[in-house]
């Protein structure tokens, strides 16, 4: 029987509610815009908190991957045709791909707990757009600016995280099917 | 009721996982200033015959004589060749390099190539997503 199954973690047989995922992707869409405002103080540039990966990394636990995927790629072609060009909607995909497929199949093993899978989620992403730079720009210096934006994407995703340890469980109460 | 809540926060496998995922660029961060060393001066290498000549400093000031045959000028974080003694004197005209401007300066004469090391290349990103 699938309901014996342990519901603690598998929603994805679940059946999502259409009008929460576009209120997901409306509140993804605006924290990518909110992260633009928020200034970072370090000189590399491509550091952010990742608001949106704490939406995605929720729909995740939520929904389930493929929840989670069209959501994230809505994202970021709203984002890119709203406030960027053809190279953010480039630079977008492959990282907010990578990164939660990374974290979807992680969080399969069933060995990582939230801040860990967001921490990967985090750091795939930023691999994946440092090669994107990397075939894009030539001359790019990745071997600068990938164990550098590693690192942030390290303690951005420990971040977001913790974040979403307190986000999960509240849900339920705000309604959300 | 659909149930929220999370099994696991966090655990040992994640605490590994972000230790190496630490780990692992710090390392690689280590081997840039180690290997890589002057990332910050950029230098300016001269070749002659296919041999290293010298490296010099681009940010000091000085006149270099290149054998008997050429002479090098580095001011104001530039490299010119300033005399050549072959005819044509293509590298004497050849525009100066410098941090911003990589490129080289040949002198096929006297089998003379100077060029920039550990130049930075402006990287003109167009725009980067969220």
């Amino acid at each position: 029987m699938k309901m014996t199954r342990d519901s603690n973690t598998d929603f994805t047989m679940l059946k999502p509610s259409t009008a929460y995922l576009g209120i997901f992707l409306a509140l993804a869409v605006i924290f990518g815009y909110v992260e633009a405002l928020i200034p970072v103080p370090v000189p590399v540039p491509g550091i952010k908190l990742g608001l949106t990966n704490l939406v995605i990394t929720a729909i995740l636990y939520v929904y389930g991957y493929r929840e989670a995927l069209v959501i994230t790629t809505l994202r970021v072609f709203i984002i890119g045709f709203l406030f960027g060009n053809l190279f953010s909607i480039a630079y977008g995909l492959t990282g907010a791909v990578l990164s939660l497929t990374v974290m979807a199949l992680m969080k399969r093993t069933g060995l990582f707990g939230v801040i860990g899978i967001s921490a990967a989620g985090g750091v795939s992403h930023n691999i994946a757009q440092v090669m994107t730079a990397y075939f894009m720009v030539t001359g790019f210096p990745v071997r600068w600016y990938m164990p550098i934006l590693m690192l942030a994407g390290v303690g951005a995703g420990i971040l977001t995280g913790i974040a979403d340890v307190m986000i999960i469980p509240r849900l339920h109460r705000f309604g959300v099917r | 009721m659909k149930d929220f809540s999370i099994r696991k926060y966090i655990g040992i496998p994640d605490i590994l996982l972000i230790i190496v995922l630490t780990a692992l660029p710090t390392v690689m961060l280590g081997c840039n200033f180690f290997a890589g060393g002057s990332k910050e001066n950029p230098q300016i290498a001269v070749y002659v015959h296919g041999e290293l000549y010298g490296k010099y400093d681009l940010d000091t000031p000085a006149i270099i004589e290149i054998g008997d045959t050429n002479t090098l000028e580095i001011v104001s974080g530039h490299a010119s060749m300033i005399h050549a003694d072959c005819r044509d004197q293509v590298c004497v005209h050849t525009a100066p390099i410098g941090k911003e401007s990589p490129g080289h300066i040949v002198c096929l004469p006297n089998g003379i190539v100077v060029s920039v090391e550990n130049a930075e290349y402006s990287t003109d990103i167009d725009g980067y997503v969220s």
